[in-house]
């Protein structure tokens, strides 16, 4: 399954900036920006296939919008978006349904994010895979 | 009177009162007779009536009795003590095909199935011993017409005073119902009977997770008894490993989820295998779950393959990255001594020597310089031939380009005094995109052999634009000599690995043969094909053909950067850290910048070289890679990340695998070099470095806190969106510069500072950015000036910020 659709949502529109301009350094994807929460799960009818969330958003914490999103479209990829101060944090979203996190100006590289990128593809991929195994063997039975 | 008389009369009065009185009780008795006698009379009739009545209603009970059994969907049908035919209804004649004469007087098993006879006897003998009242049971009959019917047949036996007088019977035709369980029986064998021979075994556990059924298939698979299953905790035949999984699994299953997983069971040999497993809840008609039913698959060979598959994987990829580590090893071992051999021979000629010692000198010289092109030739081969070598295109500066090709070709056209000419094309543009190192290898090589088989006349190298396609340039490139040509049977060959015009060429002229197919590769890998053209002694034109995209133009600094590369440089000033463990390669550097009078200071490692950086300001540290106690890359990671020092480090590396150099810049080095350097090459990037470092210096004195490289190399030439996130900038901090005015609330300051951070990360100073560190952790809490200085510090960006804005839009 190809990436294709990318949400990036950060109250801080800076750095939402030269993230999508570093994310379409390493391929043609469709992004959309966000700088609330809200915005955020106001579109996230569109389901892209990424979402890179800053875990601090002016308007709600990036918890609440991970767990909103994550219950109604639990195969969005939420890669959490934070600073290296708040690593903690960022791991802890792990539990809660992210695929990943990243470090802001530390993980942000354009290695890192194909790769991350990739994986999420990747991951898209078994889920198909497995959903047909399922499938196969509901149809044996 | 007389006293008889008397006596008389009185016995006469009282006979008459007497018989009056009888006569009176006669009287009433013959009425009571007579009323009576009139009663019976009456009842008498009444009598008769009911008499009449109660036969015609007994007479219609008979008629409906009779009718109903007569018209009965069931078999209705009477037996004498000794178990003889006394009544059949019609629906008997009609089921068993024979008349009620054929069968009044026979025995009841008269028409029962041959098969069933014996069951049939041996159960009504055991009814009667019993003196069971009423008794039912299915069994067939044969009808005339030789059809098996079943029937299910309810018995009741009557008693009189003397013992049994007789059978009653009822049955109904069974036989539809008996067909479709018989179906459902086969079919139920039917599945069962697929399910065993699959290889899949089911096991079946309550709500508490305890084995309830095990299917002989699970047995088979697993080796243990249905016994030893069924009330067990499939956990006692799981491998721990596997806890983990199923807990998670029955979770789900909770949620009424079915799925599908992997887990490791133990057979009773004690041996595992690796099942997958189809597990689902199964529920009461209620839809209470009543428990799971979980079906095994082996995939032990599976499993294996997969294990095997990654095992040969791995191994693959261990020895393609020995070998890998091999070349690099070997191409290390040979560089290292060929380096100080090339490097302390340029130094001794550069003393006094006698044209004898020269002669020699000038040959050791040479040939090391060969065995070092050699080296490069046969690792580049072999990557070209595993496909190993990628290209990496980036957006570059030609004249750069052509200057650094330029720098190093000229000595050795300088050497056979021909002039090295580069020409080109006004309407080709100085912004492309590509991969300028395997341009450059491509032309020097080229160039290398033009110099080389040319005595007399030049070497041309010529860029025409071929055309132009919306944002890409076709460029033609040339590389034009006058020297002793091709000959014209040879020319197919040229390109060949191993192979050069005659087997004299490399007696007069050395080289590895590799050049022309390493730059035929090159060429093809980067989109074109190479061509040549000849004639015998009067010289060879090699060309190609390459489409470049253009880059967007940087407006700063491209004609300083131009200047700066021929422009030679008072660098007294300049100080430069070498790190190197080598002191044979150590010496060589040292004497090389000793000549061209720069300052430096000479480390052991990478440890120390963090140590002197902290003491001391260098304008470029020359980095060794692999050294003793600290290598080059952690040294700069401390540097750049501990230290927070900006200073420009070149790499000085014996690898020349693309993948190292990669990993240099990764940490954080400016460039890198490779072992053994070209004196030109060296200086040329040290010049390039200082100054731009120079520029930065310079501007140290008004010390502006806006820097915007970083955008601009995020850009790759991008202008406008470097100019975008300026504008960007300049708005968001308007607005935390107003928020910040008039807030006294440390939360919101310190979320001020924690959002403006990334931007600040991009567009300022070490010092804004440690600064903005400290706000957001509150620490101007105890130190109020820190907020004052952070608040005229954005003030200064912001307004910096908006000075560029104003000059480039």
């Amino acid at each position: 399954m190809m990436i294709k659709n990318i949400f990036i949502v950060d109250d801080d529109i800076f750095y939402a900036n030269i993230l999508e301009n570093k994310i379409e350094a390493v391929g043609s994807y469709q992004i959309e920006k966000f700088h609330t929460g809200q915005d955020c799960i106001n579109n996230a009818h569109k389901q892209p296939d990424i979402i890179f969330l800053d875990h601090f958003l002016g308007d709600t914490n990036g918890f609440e919008v991970l767990k909103d999103l994550k219950s109604t479209y639990p195969d969005i990829h939420v890669l959490m978006l934070s600073g290296q101060e708040e690593l903690q944090i960022a791991v802890k979203t792990l539990k809660y349904g992210a695929t990943d996190y990243l470090i802001k100006n530390s993980d942000d590289t354009p290695e890192k994010l194909l790769q991350i990128i990739n994986d999420c593809g990747q991951l898209n991929k078994l889920k198909t895979q497995k959903k047909k195994k399922r499938g196969l063997l509901n149809f044996i039975l | 009177m007389s006293n008889e008389e008397s006596f008389y009369k009185k016995a006469y009065l009282r006979e008459k009162q007497a018989r009056k009185q009888a006569e009176k009780i006669l009287e009433d008795k013959s009425l009571e007779l007579y009323n009576t006698n009139e009663q019976l009379k009456f009842l008498n009739n009444n009598l008769e009536v009911e008499l009449v009545d109660r036969l015609k209603q007994k007479q219609i009970i008979e008629q409906e009795f009779s009718s109903f059994v007569n018209k009965a969907t069931d078999i209705i049908y009477r037996l004498d003590p000794k178990g003889c035919f006394t009544f059949v209804n019609p629906m008997t004649e009609l089921i068993s095909g024979f008349t009620a004469e054929e069968i009044i007087g026979q025995s009841f098993t008269y028409f029962v199935h041959p098969d069933d006879k014996v069951e049939v006897e041996s159960f009504y003998s055991e009814q009667i011993e019993m003196q069971q009242e009423s008794t039912y049971f299915e069994y067939k009959i044969k009808s005339k017409e030789g059809r098996d019917i079943w029937l299910g047949q309810n018995v009741q036996i009557i008693y009189k005073e003397e013992g049994i007088s007789g059978f009653i019977a009822i049955a109904r035709n069974i036989t539809e119902r008996k067909q479709l369980e018989k179906s459902i029986i086969q079919s139920e064998e039917k599945y069962r009977g697929i399910i065993e021979s699959l290889e899949f075994g089911i096991l079946e556990v309550d709500t508490k997770g305890i084995i309830t059924k095990a299917h002989s298939s699970f047995s088979t698979l697993t080796g243990y008894t249905q016994k030893e299953l069924i009330g067990k905790n499939p956990y006692e035949f799981l491998h721990p490993d596997s806890y983990a999984l199923m807990q998670l699994q029955e979770e789900k299953r909770k949620d009424k989820v079915a799925d599908v997983y992997e887990v490791q069971i133990k057979k009773k040999t004690g041996e595992y295998i690796w099942v997958i497993i189809s597990g689902a809840p199964f529920y009461d008609t209620e839809g209470n779950q009543t428990g799971s039913v979980g079906i095994h698959l082996d995939i032990t060979e599976r499993k294996k393959m997969e294990e095997d598959l990654k095992k040969a994987n791995e191994k693959a990829l261990a020895s393609s990255k020995s070998k890998e580590l091999f070349f690099a090893k070997v191409s290390h071992e040979i560089r290292t001594p060929l380096n100080a051999v090339v490097g302390l021979t340029d130094l001794l000629l550069k003393t006094d020597l006698n044209p004898t010692q020269k002669k020699y000198t000038y040959n050791i010289n040479k040939s090391a310089n060969n065995l070092l092109l050699l080296v490069n030739d046969i690792l580049d081969i072999t990557k070209i031939e595993k496909d190993q070598l990628s290209i990496n295109n980036k957006p570059f500066k030609l004249k750069n380009f052509l200057n650094n090709i330029h720098a190093t070709l000229d000595y050795q056209a300088q050497q056979k005094e021909l002039p090295l000419l580069i020409s080109v094309d006004k309407n080709i543009e100085n912004h492309y995109i590509s991969d300028e190192l395997r341009l450059t290898q491509i032309i020097i090589n080229l160039a290398n052999n033009a110099i080389k088989f040319t005595s007399i006349g030049y070497v041309k190298i010529l860029l025409e634009l071929v055309s132009i396609k919306k944002n890409q340039h076709l460029i033609k490139f040339s590389v034009i000599d006058t020297g002793k040509g091709i000959a014209q049977d040879k020319i197919d060959k040229i390109f060949n690995e191993f192979t050069q015009e005659s087997t004299n060429t490399f007696n007069t002229y050395g080289g590895s043969g590799l050049g022309l197919a390493i730059s035929k590769k090159l060429v093809e890998l980067l989109g074109g094909t190479i061509q040549v053209t000849s004639n015998l002694n009067k010289g060879s034109t090699f060309f190609f053909t390459l489409p470049f995209t253009i880059a967007e133009k940087k407006k700063k600094n491209t004609k300083k950067e131009e200047t700066t590369v021929f422009t030679a440089k008072d660098w007294s000033a300049t100080k430069i850290l070498i790190v190197e463990d080598n002191p044979i390669n150590q010496l060589v550097i040292q004497e090389t910048l000793t000549i061209w009078k720069v300052q430096h200071k000479t480390v052991n490692n990478g440890l120390e070289a963090v140590e002197q950086i902290k003491q001391e300001e260098f304008d470029i540290v020359l980095m060794d890679m692999q050294m003793p106690v600290m290598d080059g890359i952690t040294a700069t990671k401390e540097i750049r990340q501990t230290l927070k020092s900006n200073v420009p480090i070149i790499a000085f590396t014996a690898n020349a695998m693309k993948a190292d150099i990669q990993k240099c810049l990764e940490v954080g080095m400016n460039d890198a070099i490779t072992k053994p350097f070209k004196e030109e090459e060296l200086k040329s990037k040290i010049q390039n470095l200082v100054s731009k470092n120079h520029i930065i210096k310079k501007s140290k004195n008004i010390k502006p806190l806006l820097h915007i490289d970083k955008l601009e190399e995020l850009a790759h030439g991008n202008m406008a969106f470097v100019i975008k996130m300026l504008h960007i900038f300049n708005e968001t901090s308007q607005q935390e510069l107003k928020t910040l005015s008039e807030t006294t609330d440390c939360n919101v300051i310190s979320q001020i500072a924690h959002k403006i951070k990334p931007s600040i990360g991009y567009l300022s100073t070490l010092e804004m950015q440690e600064l903005v560190l400290k706000i957001e952790f509150k620490e101007f809490v105890n130190n109020p000036e820190l907020l004052d200085k952070f608040i005229s510090m954005l003030k200064t960006l912001k307004k910096e910020c908006k000075n560029h804005l104003d000059k480039h839009s």
